[in-house]
């Protein structure tokens, strides 16, 4: 007992004592909060796959970003950089919408097309870079110290949320509040939006606004993610908690409340997890957190008798 | 505008439309991208508070109709005009048409409650960053207590019967008042029984709410004992009328198929309020179809 007590108590000081770990902590909630509250959306209107294009799109957007470092100084800081992420990942959003929306092409087709082409665009243009960066340091336009700090294949594709430096925890508790403020100003119609979409614009609910506008929020929440989750894991703040939240309860209040908690303590107990365990990434492990949370949801949430007993043949 | 006729409205009235004709259709033709013909030279007139069904076989262009109708369907040519306005005007106001959709293609496993459906009804009346008035929830009150539901307000939508889903879409297209309410193929999946709760429901809302019924179906059984005009169509209009005056050889031009059988079954005649399944009446409606 006194043993366990000591070992709670300096994790506990262990974590306190590091700013890294605060850092990822007050991110981390940021995160969780906003991410955990469009995936009640995206899980309803069945849109986790968009999600996931929107993510990897980050990669080509990194792409551009470390390529246009190379010749001008002002996209080098690491919150411009994060910037052309961003525009990249909402225009990559709005692509996908056009091409299914208006050019008729089925949505799981367009998000595929966006996918790979951000990906292929992302690597494509990290091998310029790498040449050009060559050549800029072999002719001495260019020194090391110049462009500071820049991200591997690695930090891209799976991130690090210990590397969340302090502007980017405010701007992501910047975005969260966004995010949070246009959902709750829109509850009623993204509820309709997400429950009968061809019946809401006959209701007079600017359904198109709502579809785009929601993309553009995912775009920016999956860009405030891939930081700390990475391009590959990013997708998964956007399905899982929203898919946990949703076995709890029938009510649309109650599911988005539960699936921001849900979300907010997966994602501080896999920090947790991967602090007291020192050597693993807290990335998967916030997914592997959620994904016992989903599980664990499944298990023991009420409706499960009532839903069996509506299914059974009698 | 102007007010050609007197009209009683015991319940709500929708003061905005004042002309006698609330539909009006003329020489409505409609083409695909590419290039199918899908309507020619359709024409329509619903007088207000009258109730008119379309009715054709699959793929006979009832869908794009009511599509055009609903202001979601641009590119025709020929004249739709609701209460006076385009169709396109008419849905963006809100409470001019109302929509009840066909209740198979809904994905019921939505964790809303009965009221919450209904109260979408609202969104394009109240408006964006708005909360619905208080006079607007209490009239979907009066409405859910009218239409037997107000006792499962609180049920999630997923876990009542599909009768009493039928009747939330139904109380949710009326919760804005609206003039014209327009019905997709209501009768899919309800039984015999549930078919005679649905036309005493038709005439409880027609003489509650003083809308028109636009009731779209390709089962010809369950609207005609309702409905003063019947518009047959396949593709273009091939009859538009009292249903009294119609005839086997020209049902059987419309379905191509024989269907002389259905003007003789009893489902033609208009039903006794007997008739009626898990459905209780709060007012006599001891007529048939109104006149």
């Amino acid at each position: 007992m006194i043993l366990q007590a000591m070992l709670a108590q300096t994790l506990w000081q262990r974590f306190w004592d590091n700013p890294l770990y605060v850092n990822a902590l007050l991110g981390g909630t940021a995160i969780a909060v906003m991410c955990s509250l469009l995936s009640v959306f995206v899980v309803l209107k069945r849109m986790a796959f968009i999600g996931e294009g929107i993510a990897h799109a980050a990669f080509g957007g990194a792409g551009v970003a470390l390529l246009l470092g190379l010749v001008l100084e002002e996209v080098r800081p690491p919150l411009a950089r994060d910037a052309v992420i961003a525009a990249f990942c909402v225009a990559t959003a709005l692509g996908i919408g056009v091409m299914s929306r208006r050019w008729r092409l089925p949505e799981d087709s367009a998000i595929g097309i966006a996918l790979v082409a951000a990906m292929a665009l992302g690597v494509v243009l990290l091998d310029l870079r790498s040449a050009l960066l060559q050549q800029m340091l072999a002719s001495g336009s260019l020194t090391r110290g110049d462009i500071g700090y820049t991200p591997s294949f690695h930090d891209i594709l799976f991130g690090n949320i210990l590397f969340m430096r302090p502007e980017e925890v405010g701007v992501a508790w910047v975005l969260a509040a966004v995010v949070v403020a246009a959902m709750a100003a829109t509850f009623k119609e993204m509820v309709f939006f997400a429950f009968d979409e061809e019946t809401a614009v006959v209701f007079g609910v600017r359904t198109s606004l709502f579809y785009y506008g929601f993309l553009v929020l995912l775009g920016l929440a999956i860009v405030a993610t891939i930081r700390s989750m990475g391009v590959i894991l990013a997708s998964a703040m956007f399905i899982l908690p929203g898919a946990s939240g949703r076995f709890w309860s029938n009510r649309i209040g109650v599911v988005t409340i539960l699936s921001i908690l849900i979300g907010v303590i997966g994602v501080v107990a896999g920090l947790f997890i991967a602090v007291w365990a020192r050597i693993l990434s807290p990335g998967p492990v916030i997914v592997l957190t959620l994904f016992a949370g989903f599980l664990a949801s499944y298990a023991v949430h009420p409706l499960r008798k009532r839903r069996r007993r509506r299914n059974s043949p009698d | 505008m102007k007010d050609k006729t007197p009209h009683s409205e015991p319940y709500v009235g929708p003061d905005h439309v004042t002309e006698e004709e609330i539909l009006c259709v003329d020489g409505l033709s409609f083409r695909y991208g590419d290039g199918t013909e899908a309507l020619r030279d359709v024409s329509l007139h619903v007088r207000k508070g009258s109730t008119l069904a379309i009715v054709g076989p699959n793929g006979a262009g009832k869908t794009t109709l009511l599509r055009i109708m609903l202001g979601l369907l641009p590119g025709y040519t020929g004249k739709v005009r609701i209460a006076g306005i385009s169709p396109l005007e008419a849905r963006r106001l809100g409470t001019v048409v109302s929509w009840v959709p066909q209740r198979a293609k809904m994905a019921w496993d939505f964790p809303v409650t009965v009221q919450q459906v209904v109260r979408m009804g609202l969104v394009g009346k109240t408006g964006m960053f708005r909360r619905h008035s208080r006079a607007d929830l209490e009239q979907i009150g009066r409405i859910m207590g009218l239409l037997d539901i107000a006792g499962i307000a609180d049920k999630p939508i997923g876990e009542v019967s599909g009768g009493q889903q039928q009747r939330a879409i139904i109380a949710r297209a009326l919760a804005p008042s609206p003039a014209l309410l327009m019905l997709d193929e209501p009768m899919v999946g309800v039984d015999q029984a549930g078919q005679g709760a649905f036309a005493a429901l038709m005439r409880q809302i027609r003489e509650n709410f003083g809308v028109t019924l636009v009731i779209v179906s390709h089962d010809l059984r369950t609207v005609i004992p309702e409905c003063e005009r019947i518009a047959c169509l396949n593709r273009t209009l091939h009859f538009h009328d009292s249903p009294s005056k119609l005839t086997p050889e020209l049902l059987n031009e419309v379905f191509r198929c024989d269907l002389t059988g259905l003007l003789a079954a009893p489902q033609l005649t208009p039903r006794s309020p007997g008739d009626r399944h898990e459905h209780h009446d709060h007012h006599h409606n001891q007529g048939g179809a109104g006149e």
